[in-house]
């Protein structure tokens, strides 16, 4: 509801600009005539206190917006499905690079994939670099068909699948095992060579197990995980 | 759900229990200006005017404060006043978390000297 005969305010140009513009939809008319109310009678006071003053309350009700906006439901769902899709993308091109590399870009590079350290080389900027510069390459889907890792991601995902649907275990342990399902071949891949003594070309499966079990589970996992949390608000809202 | 912990729902949060004796206080004035005007007053807080709303109109969700618009006026830019309530639910509420209170602190003196 709004008058047409209102007087001018001169609240601060920018604050009131936040306020009715860039909150529109947070803030809604009531809460703004309230704080012109105020403006308005601690301007007749002092004005520059009453600037001072409306400015804070500015800031206050966007760090209170902005709150809202961190622990709401949708927030958490769509970082994770960024999250996750960004280690999905990270994972092909870093297979598809691995896959059709002739020599590693530098000698520590070449270390750390005999140690099967692939969270290392994710660190290393030359690493990235040479990644990038190979995207011409073709991506071959067959690149990314490992029987191991199939197996390893069908009987984990069923596994979440089975314990989803009997309600076993808490949204937060669920997430656990979410986690371990995706981590655990590649850790166990970390293991397994830094036990062994292997050439080239055997470090080269171990780590696509660790690897391509991760991106197969990734993005299934991460869409399990938000609906299981999902579910576990609406029942607890529900009682 | 059990007897207790319908019950136990139905306790208020500290900053519920300020507003609605916020409310109680100011009558057939209350609208957020002055609630808000108050309670930095009383308690010297200053609480952002989002976190006020939402809170009473959990509030009103819940069925213990109710609200109607007033009329637009200039000196709030042509908008209007939203003016708030405690129904009976509201009273009740208030008067249950106080005898909850009340009863945790019988006993309970803050001027024993421990070592």
């Amino acid at each position: 509801m709004t008058m047409q005969t209102s007087q001018p305010i001169n609240t601060p140009k920018f604050a009131n600009w936040v306020l009715t513009k860039l909150l529109k939809n947070k803030v809604n008319e009531e809460q703004v005539g309230d704080l012109l109310e105020e403006y308005q009678s601690k301007a007749n006071n002092s004005v520059g206190t009453a600037n001072q003053w409306f400015y804070r309350q500015t800031t206050l009700a966007c760090l209170y917006v902005m709150s809202n906006m961190l622990t709401t439901e949708r927030f958490f769902r769509y970082a994770l499905y960024t999250i996750s899709g960004a280690i999905f993308a990270t994972l092909v091109l870093f297979i598809c690079w691995l896959s059709n590399m002739d020599e590693a870009p530098a000698e520590h590079i070449w270390s750390a994939l005999m140690e099967g350290k692939v969270h290392q080389l994710l660190l290393e900027p030359l690493a990235w670099e040479s990644m990038l510069s190979s995207t011409h390459q073709i991506f071959y889907i067959s690149l990314y068909i490992h029987i191991p890792s199939m197996v390893w991601a069908c009987l984990s995902y069923t596994g979440l699948h089975y314990v989803q649907k009997k309600q076993m275990i808490s949204a937060i342990g669920f997430t656990a095992l979410g986690v371990a399902a995706i981590t655990l071949p590649y850790l166990w891949s970390l293991a397994y060579i830094a036990t062994h003594d292997l050439v080239a070309k055997q470090v080269g499966p171990i780590i696509a197990f660790g690897v391509i079990s991760a991106l197969y589970l990734v993005l299934p996992v991460t869409h399990r995980v938000i609906a299981s949390n999902k579910e576990s608000n609406r029942l607890s809202r529900a009682q | 759900m059990t007897k207790k912990e319908s019950k136990k729902e139905k306790y208020l949060g500290e900053f519920e229990q300020v507003a609605l004796l916020a409310l109680i206080r100011l009558g057939d004035q209350a609208y957020g200006a002055k609630i808000r005007q108050l309670i930095h007053e009383q308690i010297d807080r200053d609480v952002a005017i989002g976190a006020l709303y939402s809170t009473l109109e959990r509030l009103e969700k819940k069925g213990m404060v109710t609200s109607k618009l007033g009329e637009p006026t200039a000196e709030r830019g042509g908008r209007a006043k939203r003016f708030f309530v405690v129904t009976a639910s509201g009273l009740q509420g208030l008067k249950r978390t106080r005898e909850m209170m009340d009863n945790m602190w019988q006993g309970v003196s803050l001027f024993t000297v421990t070592n």
